[in-house]
């Protein structure tokens, strides 16, 4: 493969690297070439890390312009009722409008239209999509939603020949501090109790039917942040 | 057994809690009780409730999702419950944890919801020989018995058999 190691030989050698879900540089699985790639998975640990490479539960660090699009996502999910918001991310990085489907799916026109914006971006192969599940509700709501991947979303063909994971931006609703103090029982009749709740950000890795990994939006957006600055 | 009540959702969601902690003198009882059934896209997927009893004196604890549960008791004692929605070949089983390593992705991935800075915070309780760990599987659901006291296990393994599906 001699174009591959042009490419390895051209970039200088601290140029790309692994790194895991907590932005830390993992020093041995060896380098990805130029790029920088997240695997996806908080562990340092090489077993671990070895089964996500070999799982494909790896991604490219997303640009400024991947992170803004995810912003633009969310609020668009938000003002619209959970109407499902996706895009696409090309193998160069380019990032592709955000279509909009049901409450429950994307239909493949919009699919297509967004696959299409991506060509015309000069991006002809997508990386990986990234896409909307429910919508921030008020704390004292019940999700009609579940953060992670439909069956459809983690047997979808294209794992065939992507080599990156799938997106999903979504809310779990928390709850911390269900503390016991003097109080014989609480929860369901304590108005205070219920204010414990909380929706909070949520992205979720996940290729084909790898167990999906999840971690808070907003410590995904200071991760990328620490391995860019890396 | 707990009725599930079907909620469309323009008929606005329920507004009741879904969890609770109930305490007695020798015990808590934990339940987890959602009564709308959400859906991951068109797929309708019912929540797994259960039930669980622990021994007293917990501290403080945590729910996120359907799936990632703890309970923090004294001296960093802390008793985790995952529910795995993708796993459907899940032998009941119950053994105790020698290596680290055996529970490493289940500690910072699978229950990475609440082992935050500001919650379990997994980072500054690391696994420790001198305590014992203990995991158990019944179906779906894994309940981690993490750097229990050794003269506390029985009391801790005791209890947790306790753990119901509703």
């Amino acid at each position: 493969m001699p174009l591959l190691l042009i490419s390895f030989l051209s970039q200088p050698e601290d140029a790309g690297g692994y790194y895991n879900l907590k932005g830390d540089r993992l020093s041995y699985p060896g380098t990805p070439g130029p790029r920088k790639v997240i695997v996806l998975t908080r562990s340092s640990k090489e077993e671990v890390i070895n089964q996500m490479l070999e799982a494909n539960m790896i991604i490219d660090l997303p640009s400024p312009d991947i992170i803004d699009s995810m912003n633009e996502a969310y609020s668009r999910a938000n003002s619209r009722q959970g109407l499902e918001q996706k895009f696409l991310v090309g193998s160069k990085g380019e990032v592709s409008v955000i279509v909009q489907g049901t409450r429950y799916e994307v239909p493949p026109v919009e699919n297509l239209k967004a696959g299409l914006d991506l060509k015309t971006k000069g991006d002809t192969i997508t990386a990986y999509d990234v896409h909307t599940h429910g919508e921030l509700l008020s704390e004292d709501e019940e999700p009609y939603f579940m953060s992670g991947p439909s069956l459809t979303d983690r047997k979808n063909d294209y794992f065939n020949y992507r080599r990156q994971a799938s997106i999903i931006l979504s809310y779990d609703r928390e709850r911390s501090d269900l503390g016991t103090g003097d109080s014989q029982t609480v929860g369901s009749d304590n108005e205070k109790e219920k204010n414990n709740y909380k929706y909070v950000p949520k992205i979720v890795f996940y290729y084909s039917t790898t167990k999906p990994v999840t971690l808070p939006f907003d410590d995904f957006c200071s991760i990328v942040k620490k391995i860019r600055n890396n | 057994m707990v009725p599930i009540v079907l909620s469309h959702y323009c008929k606005g969601q329920s507004h009741t809690a879904v969890d609770n902690l109930s305490v007695f003198p020798d015990s808590i009882v934990y339940t987890f009780t959602p009564h709308v059934v959400p859906q991951k896209d068109k797929e309708p997927l019912p929540p797994l409730l259960f039930k669980i009893k622990l021994p007293p004196n917990v501290l403080s604890s945590y729910t996120s999702g359907f799936d990632a549960f703890g309970f923090r008791y004294p001296d960093q004692q802390t008793v985790y419950v995952y529910i795995d929605y993708y796993e459907k070949n899940t032998i009941d089983t119950s053994y105790r944890v020698i290596r680290e390593d055996e529970i490493e992705h289940l500690l910072v991935d699978d229950l990475n919801a609440i082992n935050y800075q500001n919650k379990l915070d997994i980072d500054n309780n690391p696994f420790s020989a001198t305590r014992e760990t203990w995991l158990i599987k019944k179906g779906p659901a894994t309940i981690l018995l993490y750097n229990i006291r050794k003269e506390n296990m029985t009391r801790f393994l005791h209890d947790a058999d306790s753990f119901t599906f509703l």
